[in-house]
């Protein structure tokens, strides 16, 4: 990592840019035009977010993730050409739920890409998983890990039981493991699960850049050009960071950085606009300003750093049964008129279908109704659940302990609403039309959280597995 | 007179922040409107979980 040690250059000279793309993120069809404009302004680091907590627990559970073999490889390739090409630090983040299943296939992706393009790249590999062993070691020892949110599904303090219903767990990892491998004379770092800002931090910090400035610029950049207007994760953008601050800069014309876009940036995805919580201290951004230099650049300082003890954010995912699901339309008047009336019926056969005896609803399965075109999308918290179009369309979504019960579940439920009765009934042929066969959908198996808590950490490199490895690795390798 | 925020904002939008929350954005279109919606005092815990039917010890904000 020859291009980020030894930097002796004073404060005044310091002066580190950043080309920041996502690496689930399809590339844009003029990625190569983008990149080329980022190298005519200079690129000391490549850095890339490729985890996420958006999509929910299933992937953490399943050990899937979105990228198909092709696309991680494609996304990836053009920035990786220009690091290789040019001997630019890269550090990227693979995986998206980023547990060491995630991360070992997106190497193998890398080993084809080293062979196609015959690059040897030595590469440091930081796993984001944390052995349910360490989870038990800190709960036995008293290390208060307590729920990162008040939910009715966390337990408040992380408990033994906890640990052991979990399939598999991650943490977000800081930029200080990352440092770490960085100091191995290697050509980039790949990651598992980590903090996506901490990516961006590592090398600045390593060249001498605040930790306040290096934190900043991770959260506006680390979503690629979603920082620019028009908002596209799929673009990369620029930044250029110095003691006092950072600008930002578009590389595509269509898609200047504004005052609007950055600020916008600056509270996405924050429960709290002003300080975000992460490992080893709060970034406060009470104080920062941004200010317009020219079209397409916006100068953004005033960050500050206010130092707490190290912990991470783990993530550990269980399994919850299997979902089926069933869909429906209705465009018949008296049918949408008489709805509540007909899952009211529903729900009571439920309770006494003779193929579900024995069963209870809410312990042997769960069965919940989705209607579009009244409140499906805020559930309970729409302010105004009234249909007023002239159709809708209903979910039944089962889960239960077994594919089999859910999906007989959801084909009982989806029977009392294709043929119930109510007042005025016209509809004798049946209520619903279906859209898709089979009537009843198995949609796979149920994950949830059961580890969603911070961990406090006294040596922050502790849980994590890192390794050297050549790449293209060898067979068996 | 009766002002929708989406005519006061140049960018109004929900996102999970995490699994367990969702946070609501608004960058205004001018200090002014900032000002008035920040001083109307309609934004409150109590106001917006009036009008979700929540709790409001379950709204974090607002933070202007």
């Amino acid at each position: 990592m020859t291009a980020a040690e030894g930097s002796a250059t004073s404060a005044a000279d310091r002066h580190v840019r950043i080309l920041s793309f996502v690496t689930h993120a399809p590339r844009p069809r003029n990625v190569d035009e983008l990149i080329e404009r980022a190298l005519s302004l200079g690129v000391d680091v490549i850095a890339a977010q490729g985890t996420s907590n958006d999509y929910g627990a299933y992937w953490l559970g399943s050990g899937e993730q979105t990228d198909t073999r092709r696309s991680l490889k494609e996304n990836i390739r053009p920035y990786m050409k220009a690091a290789v090409s040019r001997d630019i630090p890269f550090v990227l983040s693979v995986g998206l739920a980023g547990a060491d299943i995630h991360l070992d296939e997106a190497l193998c992706r890398v080993d084809e890409l080293c062979e196609e393009e015959g690059w040897a790249l030595r590469l440091g590999i930081l796993s984001g998983e944390i052995s349910t062993e360490f989870l038990l070691e800190a709960c036995d020892s008293g290390v208060p890990i307590t729920a990162a949110h008040e939910h009715p599904s966390l337990s408040p303090l992380l408990t033994v039981e906890d640990i052991n219903d979990t399939i598999r767990a991650v943490a977000l990892v800081g930029p200080e493991p990352i440092i770490e491998v960085l100091r191995n004379q290697v050509n980039g770092v790949i990651t598992g699960r980590a903090l996506d800002i901490g990516l961006h931090m590592a090398i600045p910090m390593m060249m001498g850049i605040p930790r306040h400035v290096a934190a900043h610029a991770g959260k506006i950049i680390e979503c690629g050009a979603a920082a620019a207007e028009g908002g596209s994760a799929h673009a990369p953008i620029w930044a250029e960071l110095d003691d006092d601050g950072f600008v930002v800069r578009s590389l595509d014309p269509v898609a200047p950085v504004t005052v609007r876009s950055v600020t916008a940036q600056a509270m996405y995805e924050r429960s709290d606009p002003w300080l975000e919580v992460n490992p080893g201290g709060t970034l406060d951004l009470t104080q920062s300003s941004y200010i317009e230099l020219e079209r397409g650049v916006v100068r953004c300082e005033g960050a500050r750093w206010i130092e707490a003890p190290y912990s991470v954010l783990v993530e550990g995912a269980k399994a919850a049964g299997h979902r089926s699901i069933c869909i429906m339309g209705i465009r018949d008047s008296a049918v949408i008129e008489n709805l509540d009336l007909l899952l009211e019926k529903m729900d009571a056969h439920l309770n006494t279908a003779p193929q579900l005896e024995g069963l209870t609803r809410g312990s042997d399965f769960e069965l919940g109704v989705r209607v579009y075109g009244r409140d499906a999308v805020l559930g309970t918290y729409e302010p105004s659940p009234a249909i007023d179009g002239h159709e809708i369309c209903l979910i039944i979504d089962t889960v239960a302990a077994t594919r089999e019960l859910a999906q007989q579940v959801c084909l009982i439920a989806y029977g009392r609403i294709q043929s119930g009765d109510f007042p005025g009934r016209l509809t004798t042929a049946g209520n619903v039309s279906l859209p898709f066969m089979p009537i009843v959908h198995p949609v796979g198996p149920v994950y949830r959280y059961s580890i969603f808590h911070i961990l406090p950490l006294e040596d922050y490199g502790a849980p994590f597995r890192t390794w050297i490895s050549d790449f293209p690795r060898s067979e068996g390798g | 007179m009766t002002k929708r925020l989406r005519d006061l904002a140049s960018v109004l939008r929900s996102k999970n922040s995490g699994p367990f929350e969702v946070t609501m954005d608004v960058v205004f279109k001018s200090e002014a409107a900032l000002i008035l919606v920040r001083d109307s005092r309609m934004l409150s815990p109590e106001s917006v979980s009036a009008a979700y039917g929540i709790s409001p010890w379950q709204v974090k904000g607002p933070y202007f």
